[in-house]
């Protein structure tokens, strides 16, 4: 069932909604928790849980690419799950390697006042239109999706080193960009 | 704001961004992480927990009917008049007197029958969304000797099974009358439900969470952590210990992984610092009444990935872990691992190097894989015994086992016995069943719709069979025609016992492309095992080239697979790109008539090819005897109907000593002009002299000669000199001076050439993900070459801020 049909159900309120949102885009969905969470029990969890959001949400949200949106509610279901498995400290951290890359993207002076989320988020959208496509994509495969570096360069048909350093350089320019758009004092 | 900040912000990107990574390709493999592999150690399920479906289906509860029972009880109303199974059986035919346990009982959980006519009338199995449908219709479970009915909801679920008796039921499965408790057992023989926050609820703060850590059935203890405590329980004497606070959870730490042994006796704690590296070994024993921490290692500042060296013997009498070794990384489950065999008992330690492949004679020796063969070590204290003990044939045998099968028919495991000889030979036990369970020289196998479990003895062959409970064998027998059907074994410790339950997942039906994915297109590591194994020489594979290449590519959204052929001098190649036309990333099929191999090879880049290994057994490679009616003119004839391929390496030439040389072969491609030649664009960055602003400069050049003389240089040592770092090895103490960046081939491979200073003055060059330190010579001669490059490429061609 095409995305329209499937937002169609939502705002009917039928539950089919769900179950086909489900058949189209589940693999997806699981694959993306599974790269930030890897439990099979939290993994089921988040994608149930974001399902439920999803169901809350529409309407009155109508969103215009349903995977997008589905992607970025489980994402958001994900990462509390994973901060709440950090917090009990029983899991080593799964992210930690890839948040501490973006640490590179933080200025080391201090931080004078924290920047309001929708700023931030505002600035890196515009990062990432500064981008050229192939970066952008495996920018969002990396921080987004949470993808390996090799995965990103088996479906880049780059070399892992390649990706390694395309993301290195786009680190360093999301850093100036941050640095510009005074995300930093 | 922090990086969590940047990395949650990214969950609102604009859904352009998003769709546009998603185009063409929404495949995301899993991948196995600290987390997944950490959990393993402590959720370590003797099972295939390969196939641990997603979905939830069936558990238990215990309703006990005594009320002067020292465990917590239900409230009655959660028993209900349903009925199902839990039923035990015994050999038909007795126990023969070569199993050594003396008797052996199996007994099975079934769901109530009118769950299973859901199921199966379900179109898209989708039994994690049941519980949603069927809050009154729980699944039950009967113990046929006593009639005794036991409820269950249907979300119940299980994380843990202690000695094939004691499950452990997950804390979200909402059992009746336990909504808010955790630290839930279920003990199959009493049909009682164990609930530690009910026993302990005067005890400790009940606001936390129990997470049980294990049970030791001989102690009758059980570890858990709640909040930022540790615990022992002790039920027989109902006694609480306090674990030291290793195990627990501190604000102090990052993180920790736990590793408990297979008794449930030691727990291991490893902390984990904020950049995920290891910190402090720690070893508890809960074997008394004042439990101490016993400290082992202490690691450095390094980064490590202990989860993959930490593991104790199967009885629990040994630890097994790894220091960083000092010059390379020789991972554990290498024949070249180094790993410290520690004597929980006396705290001995000796050094050992290999692959840990059984502990035998009452873990006295162990077997290990060694570069020289199979060797047998003492356990206390590394001596090398060998030759003086007589090994059984399966004890110097190595279990092997493969997964075959797709989502539409079913996975089956074959097992077999590979002798560790030199030259040994492999011996297939079992061609195909659906659970396996090996405890010593017993292995235990069911396949669905079989109305026994087996039991082999790996020693002589010789097997008996107990039956299985006919409701279990036509509920699976059923199931299975809608849904893909996963059997769980448990062995009790003593091996007089064994509990089986099934869980379901989804099954492909009618679409083809999905399967034709997983076979062409996904080709994961399980399906390149299964197709290696299959073929003996290319002829073998023209039905699967043919089968390939004749699917309609329109249902492949433009990632059909592509297929070329090679003919060379005393070789042939077949060169299969799954999905990806002309794309760097190919496998490669050879037919070697010089040494009458057969072998597989993994490329990943212009440079970068890789002889394959065994998904299973990293050391095994993908090579094996050719077939010997495999002869050139006959595959070539055979593949005449594919194109010819413009990449001819002779792989076979860079298989000496049994060992395939990629760095020379690496070497070599980068010194040929192959490189040279794919260049599409090529950049200089200098990292020396910065711009006012601290910022990087590049610069375009078009300079060949002087990119040939950098090559030159840079590749005149033996590539033996070559080393590959990890992590932030590579920037310890090194200073980027110089890059160049070139873009080669048709997808724009980036390929680095850079030189360092290292803290000692000396120079470093790196080359594609390769490092070796340079000469004084070598490294002047470098930087002038760079200098001038710079100066020459500055003010004529574009120039960039690099960061």
């Amino acid at each position: 069932m095409e995305d329209v049909a499937i937002i169609d159900l939502f705002f009917r309120r039928t539950e089919n909604a769900i179950s086909e949102m489900l058949i189209r885009y589940e693999r997806l969905f699981v694959s993306l928790a599974k790269n930030i969470l890897n439990n099979e029990q939290d993994i089921e969890e988040c994608v149930n849980d974001a399902m439920l959001d999803i169901w809350n949400s529409i309407p009155p949200h109508k969103p215009r690419s349903l995977a997008a949106y589905g992607c970025s509610v489980v994402r958001n279901r994900a990462l509390d799950k994973y901060r709440y498995l950090c917090a009990q400290k029983r899991v080593p951290d799964a992210c930690s390697a890839l948040i501490s890359e973006l640490d590179e993207c933080i200025g080391h002076n201090d931080v004078e006042e924290q920047i309001d989320k929708i700023e931030l988020c505002h600035s890196i959208n515009l990062f990432l239109d500064s981008l050229d496509k192939l970066n952008r994509i495996i920018f969002v495969k990396r921080y987004f999706f949470v993808m390996s570096i090799k995965e990103i360069a088996e479906e880049t048909k780059l070399s892992e080193n390649a990706v390694s350093v395309r993301l290195s350089r786009m680190r360093d320019k999301l850093r100036c960009c941050l640095e510009e758009r005074g995300a930093f004092s | 704001m922090n990086s969590n900040d940047i990395f949650s912000a990214i969950s609102y990107i604009d859904d352009e961004y998003i769709n546009e990574a998603l185009q063409k390709n929404t495949r995301f493999k899993p991948v196995l992480r600290w987390i997944g592999i950490a959990a393993c150690f402590v959720f370590s399920v003797a099972s295939i927990s390969l196939f641990w479906s997603l979905q939830n289906n069936g558990g238990m509860v215990e309703t006990s009917q005594d009320p002067s029972s020292s465990f917590s009880s239900p409230p009655t109303s959660a028993t209900t008049s349903h009925s199902g199974n839990l039923t035990q059986q015994t050999p038909q035919s007795g126990i023969p007197n070569w199993y050594k346990p003396g008797s052996l009982t199996v007994r099975t959980l079934t769901y109530k029958k009118n769950m299973i006519k859901f199921l199966a009338d379900t179109s898209v199995p989708k039994p994690r969304v049941l519980p949603l449908d069927t809050s009154n219709n729980m699944p039950h479970f009967m113990n046929s000797s006593s009639n005794s009915e036991i409820s269950l909801p249907s979300t119940a679920n299980f994380s843990q099974c202690y000695d094939a008796n004691l499950l452990l039921i997950d804390p979200s499965s909402q059992v009746p009358g336990h909504e808010k408790c955790s630290g839930l057992f279920y003990n199959t023989e009493t049909r009682e439900i164990i609930c530690l926050s009910s026993l302990l609820k005067n005890q400790i703060d009940h606001n936390f969470h129990i997470n049980v850590l294990g049970f030791n059935r001989r102690l009758n203890r059980c570890s858990f952590t709640t909040g930022q405590k540790a615990y022992c329980y002790d039920f027989g004497s109902k006694k609480l210990i306090k674990l030291p606070q290793c195990v627990a959870d501190t604000e102090t730490k990052a993180g920790m992984i736990i590793n408990v042994s297979d008794d449930g006796r030691y727990i291991m704690a490893l902390d984990v610092t904020d950049d995920s590296k290891p910190a402090a070994l720690k070893i508890v024993d809960i074997d008394s009444d004042n439990i101490q921490a016993q400290h082992i290692y202490d690691y450095e500042n390094e980064y490590y990935e202990p989860y993959k060296r930490l593991s104790f013997s199967p009885q629990g009498y040994f630890l097994v872990y790894a220091t960083p070794p000092a010059d390379e990384y020789s991972y554990v489950g290498t024949a070249s691992g180094v790993w410290r065999m520690r004597d929980l008992n006396t705290g001995t330690e000796w050094q050992g190097k290999g692959i840990i492949i059984r502990f035998i004679s009452n873990e006295k020796a162990v077997v290990v894989k060694t570069n020289d063969g199979a060797r047998v070590y003492n356990t206390t204290n590394g001596v090398d015994i060998t030759d003086s003990i007589n090994l059984k044939a399966w004890e110097k045998s190595e279990v092997v086992t493969k997964v075959s099968g797709n989502k539409k028919s079913g996975y089956k495991t074959k097992i077999s016995l590979t002798s560790l000889l030199p030259g040994g030979k492999t011996e297939v036990v079992k061609q195909a069943v659906d659970a396996y369970y090996i405890s010593g020289e017993y292995l235990y196998t069911y396949t669905t719709g079989d109305a026994h479990i087996e039991c082999l003895s790996l020693d002589t062959g010789r097997s008996f069979k107990v039956s299985v409970d006919s409701n279990y064998v036509e509920q699976t027998s059923n199931l299975q025609k809608e849904c893909l059907i996963y059997h769980y074994i448990y062995r009790s410790d003593d091996g007089t016992r064994i509990l089986m339950r099934f869980s379901t997942g989804e099954k492909i039906k009618e679409d083809d492309v999905a399967e034709y994915k997983e076979n062409y297109i996904d080709l994961g590591n399980e399906k390149l095992d299964e197709l290696f194994d299959s073929m003996s020489c290319l002829a073998d594979m023209e039905d699967f080239v043919k089968d390939g290449l004749n699917f309609p590519s329109d249902k492949l959204d433009g990632r059909a697979p592509h297929f070329e052929f090679f003919s060379g001098d005393g070789y042939s190649a077949l060169i299969m790109f799954k999905g990806f036309y002309n794309s760097d990333y190919c496998f490669w099929f050879v037919e070697d008539y010089r040494d009458k191999t057969f072998s597989f090879y993994i490329k990943y880049s212009m440079t970068n090819y890789a002889l394959g290994n065994y998904y299973k057994h990293s050391d095994r490679p993908y090579r094996k005897k050719l077939s010997s009616s495999a002869d050139s003119a006959k595959t070539k004839a055979v593949f005449d109907f594919l194109p010819t391929s413009n990449d001819n390496v002779d792989l076979g030439k860079y298989y000496v000593n049994s060992k395939f040389d990629s760095i020379k072969l690496w070497g070599d491609i980068l010194k040929s002009d192959r490189l040279l030649n794919a260049i599409n664009n090529s950049y200089v960055y200098d990292y020396e002299n910065k711009s006012q602003d601290g910022s990087v400069m590049g610069y375009d050049f078009y300079d060949t000669e002087k990119l040939k003389e950098i090559i030159d240089i840079v590749l005149k040592k033996p590539t033996k000199a070559w080393v590959s770092l990890e992590g932030e090895r590579e920037t310890k103490g090194c200073k980027k001076q110089y890059q160049i960046s070139m873009l080669a081939g048709p997808y724009n491979t980036d390929y680095e050439i850079s030189i360092f200073k290292l803290a000692n003055g000396k120079g470093m060059a790196f080359i594609d993900s390769q490092y070796r330190t340079l000469d004084n010579k070598e490294y002047q001669r470098l930087l002038d070459i760079y200098k001038e490059l710079c100066n020459d490429a500055k003010g004529q061609y574009g120039q960039y801020i690099v960061g």
